[in-house]
């Protein structure tokens, strides 16, 4: 009775410790959130009291405050050729899609929407691409935007002597080809109407022509041209009519953009903007001390951990346009059966191995469009390989493949089951899923072995010599989910994308079809087919879709970024915190 | 001597020209090219082709090489193709940046080095000694990289004395000349060291074992037994005996510090051209590799001519005719 007593007498002194610090802890974070609220109280009034207290305005806390109504995005690299019809990088991209406007753009969606063409009309042939300008648009020198600046622009990509990455996009224009052989001065199905109306004519019907009018346009009377190379020397200083004005770029270092004072939409309501190099190695630490702003670094526990160590900002995570896979070439006649390929599927834990590899920052994929595309299909039409080594067995027994000699490799004809996997070393990845899917296929008696080598070498082997059994890679795509130039048995040629070999009569049909049909949900429809028929029939094994993260400091608002709309389509939007 | 110097300076051609023939053939036996970086699936086969025979690698290697040795020689290094500018343009941008963090590392690790080194021979097995040969150990041994994110952890982001990466603040250019100055070197502090930790450990480490052997000859005894001070001694006839395999080192180190600033300038974010190569293999962009090559080949020969005049001035015993 007495021993309880004291137990009793105990416990409640326990308690009453842990209530009263409860309460301290109560109190203290009362007055936290007290504070604020009380200032703001007191700067309703009109006298302008100092806001040193509000949290959102403290430069001791968030030092990103003190560099002013200027945007600073960090960069790996910046090559300075900032020509949207030249540029190669994404960054340099970033800078061209601020200085300079195309005639459509698109929206967080991916939709192809107006920008410097308020409007345009497709002939019922679906050949003639008629635009008409916003009136009142000028380029940062003043001089009006007009029909001949785009007209200028699409021929200067149809330059004989240009050696940029657009060229394709042309091609199919009437007249091209003439005016790439010299026989002609001009491009016949280049058309302008009037100073501000323009058609383009092509020799074939192809719903994503669109798209290609998405090159900003160059003002002629700056980037007319004697030769090609002088062209080109006019790169690192950039004219336009976007919402960015460029003002300085220095080798190595960065670029300054200042606000377009007369732009002709949504004036954005920054000062400037500062794209600076900052190493992957700092970038996310130059993030948690405020000196940069937006910042994507690889996704990872780490880079997250380390942007939000200092409160100053926020991760926004999206999962990108793009997979990675492992290519399997279907011409080898060990994987020309698919139910080989479906058993290496399931013989392999993807799942695991996502986790380990990207923390989080993946998910596992089964087909070779993104979830983020309209023209993904349901999940649950995919048939998702999980992890099982019963199926795998099972379908390697029954493709034939038996283990006659006991040597635990599976061999059929005498040939034996032994793949070669050419991976390449630059990245860690390939590296770690060579590794365990040599353990797990040893447990379905198919045996691997691996080359590595660089990127490059790996392309070279793989694309233009088609000489490999496997290899892995990954695929950035475009908005329009178009598989031809990846799938279509056309692209089957050396330097062609379908290295694999892939030749599916249906595929072939649903790609012809897909880029004709004008109305997308019908679209969608024919490219959810495919979707099921890659799933099947497994031209890759499809390994994962990976997420970007953005680091975006607090004070930065408006900004909602995704896999279509980077913070180059968010500057109209974007306000800044900043004290003077 | 002018005779000598002539000749040597004749002899440089050939060998440059021997150099440019072994690494162009053997930059253009690496498989890919520079459309493999293009991997756009919007680019048809047909587009890569005609951008193949732009660039000129659908040649046979021989005439790609008469191609661009006929334009070396008249002065110009040729196009890169990553960056779509005269290749002499791309270095030129670059190389003072490269160039002053290269000189004041050089001059940091002299500065350091040659006195430490001396001071560590002659109090040979003095706690000094054992101080400076474990910090040269530790130089040597520590990997950049590593030393880099180091500094960076505690100068730049713990205690924000340095600032991370970069060689000025953006908004500089708006400062009193004064200011942008020390912004500069305020910038410049943190890879300086990295940069020099090396050369310093290793000037060090020569001085030493040099200045320890000569101290031990008979002249050194001589000038001991004339009773001169251990000031002249030291600095006057052992240093300058002692400072010949230092210069043959120097000779070989500038292009050491133009090359091997690769790592400090990406950690750092520094404009300098130690990347430029690099990339240029990644980017399979052979005019731009052959001009960085040329650039390095050159220095490394010069350098060793710088040396070996060098030699005749530290030492009077070497005389050219």
């Amino acid at each position: 009775m007495k021993k309880s007593l004291v137990l009793l007498l105990v416990f409640v002194m326990f308690l009453s410790i842990a209530l009263i610090g409860c309460g301290s802890n109560d109190k203290s974070d009362s007055t936290d959130i007290q504070i604020p609220t009380e200032t703001s109280a007191n700067n309703t009034p009109t006298e302008p009291e100092p806001t040193e207290k509000d949290p959102a305005l403290d430069v001791d806390k968030n030092p990103a405050l003190a560099r002013g109504n200027v945007l600073t995005v960090a960069t790996t690299t910046l090559d300075g050729k900032f020509n949207t019809i030249m540029s190669s990088s994404m960054y340099d991209n970033w800078i061209t899609s601020l200085v300079f406007d195309g005639l459509v753009t698109n929206d967080a969606k991916g939709n192809v929407i107006p920008s410097s063409a308020k409007k345009w009309d497709i002939s019922e042939d679906k050949l003639t691409y008629t635009f008409y300008l916003n009136e009142g648009m000028t380029f940062h020198d003043g001089t009006p935007v007009t029909a001949e600046d785009v007209a200028f622009t699409y021929t200067a990509i149809a330059d004989p002597d240009y050696d940029g990455s657009r060229g394709s996009s042309v091609a199919d224009i009437v007249g091209v080809k003439a005016y790439r052989a010299g026989e002609v001065d001009t491009i016949e199905g280049i058309k302008v109407i009037d100073p501000l109306t323009i058609s383009f004519t092509i020799e074939k019907p192809n719903v994503q022509k669109i798209r290609a009018f998405v090159y900003g346009i160059l003002p002629k009377h700056i980037y007319e041209y004697d030769n090609w190379d002088a062209f080109k020397a006019t790169m690192n200083r950039p004219v336009g009519s976007g919402i960015m004005k460029f003002e300085e770029f220095k080798v190595g270092e960065y670029v300054k953009l200042s606000r377009n004072e007369t732009y002709f939409g949504k004036k954005t309501k920054l000062d400037g903007v500062i794209v600076k190099i900052q190493p992957t190695e700092t970038a996310t630490a130059a993030f948690a001390a405020g000196d940069i702003d937006l910042v994507n670094p690889p996704p990872s526990i780490e880079s997250y951990e380390i942007m939000t160590s200092t409160d100053i900002g926020t991760v926004q995570e999206f999962v990108g346009n793009g997979y990675n896979y492992i290519g399997l070439n279907l011409r080898n006649p060990k994987l020309s059966d698919k139910r080989v390929r479906q058993a290496l599927a399931y013989g392999l834990n993807r799942k695991l191995f996502i986790e380990n590899q990207w923390e989080g920052f993946a998910s596992i994929c089964n087909t070779p469009i993104s979830p983020v595309s309209w023209a993904y299909p349901a999940s649950s039409s995919l048939n998702d390989y999980d992890y099982d080594v019963a199926k795998a067995n099972a379908l390697l027994d029954e493709a034939g493949w038996i283990d006659t000699d006991g040597d635990g490799i599976r061999d059929k004809d005498g040939i034996k089951l032994s793949l070669k996997w050419t991976a390449y070393n630059d990245i860690d990845w390939p590296i770690n899923l060579v590794s365990l899917a040599k353990e797990q296929w040893k447990a379905i008696g198919v045996s691997l072995e691996s080359e590595l080598m660089e990127f490059n070498a790996v392309k070279d082997k793989v694309f233009d010599k088609q000489d490999f059994e496997m290899y892995n890679m990954a695929w950035d795509l475009s908005i329009d989910p178009d598989p031809t130039p990846i799938f279509g048995s056309d692209a089957d040629v050396f330097g062609g994308y379908n290295a694999v070999g892939f030749h599916n009569e249906r595929a072939d049909e649903i790609f012809a079809l897909g880029t004709q049909e004008y109305d997308q949900s019908k679209r969608a429809k024919l490219y959810q087919e495919w979707a099921i028929l890659a799933n099947e029939e497994l031209p890759y094994i499809f390994n994962a879709y990976r997420d970007e993260i953005w680091g975006v400091n607090n004070r930065v608002k408006n900004i909602e970024l995704g896999p279509y709309y980077d913070w180059t389509y968010a500057v109209k939007d974007i306000e800044l915190d900043y004290v003077q | 001597m002018r005779n000598y110097l002539l000749k040597r300076v004749l002899q440089i051609m050939p060998v440059l020209f021997g150099i440019t023939i072994i690494t162009f053939f053997i930059i253009h036996t690496a498989p890919g090219d520079p459309t493999s970086k293009m991997m756009d699936p919007r680019m048809t086969v047909a587009e890569k082709m005609r951008l193949k025979e732009k660039f000129g690698i659908d040649k046979p290697i021989i005439v790609q090489y008469v191609d661009w040795i006929s334009e070396v020689v008249k002065g110009n290094l040729g196009y890169s193709w990553k960056f779509q500018r005269p290749v002499a343009e791309v270095m030129g941008e670059r190389l003072l940046a490269t160039f002053y963090l290269a000189a004041v590392s050089l001059l940091l690790a002299l500065l350091i080095g040659i006195p430490s080194g001396v001071i560590s021979a002659t109090r040979q097995y003095t706690k000094l000694d054992y101080f400076f040969t474990i910090f040269a150990l530790v130089g040597i041994s520590i990997p950049s990289f590593f030393f880099a994110l180091l500094l960076i952890k505690y100068f730049a982001i713990d205690n924000s004395i340095f600032p991370i990466s970069g060689m000025r603040t953006i908004e500089a250019s708006s400062w009193p000349i004064g200011a942008q100055i020390k912004d500069i070197i305020a910038h410049t502090v943190l890879p300086a060291i990295v940069l020099g930790l090396g050369s310093t450990a290793s000037f060090m480490r020569y001085t030493r074992s040099s200045m320890l052997e000569v101290i031990r000859q008979d002249y050194i005894r001589t000038a001991h037994s004339k009773g001169l001070s251990e000031r002249v001694i030291i600095y006057r006839h052992a240093l300058r005996n002692a400072l010949i395999p230092i210069i043959t080192l120097l000779g070989f180190w500038i292009p050491g510090l133009f090359s091997g600033a690769l790592i400090v300038e990406q950690v750092f974010a520094w404009p300098g051209m130690g990347l430029l190569g690099y990339q240029a293999i990644g980017d399979r962009d052979y005019p731009l590799l052959m001009g960085v090559n040329l650039f390095l080949s050159f220095l490394t020969l010069t350098g060793n001519l710088c040396a070996d005049l060098f030699y005749g001035l530290a030492d009077p015993r070497i005389k050219y005719d």
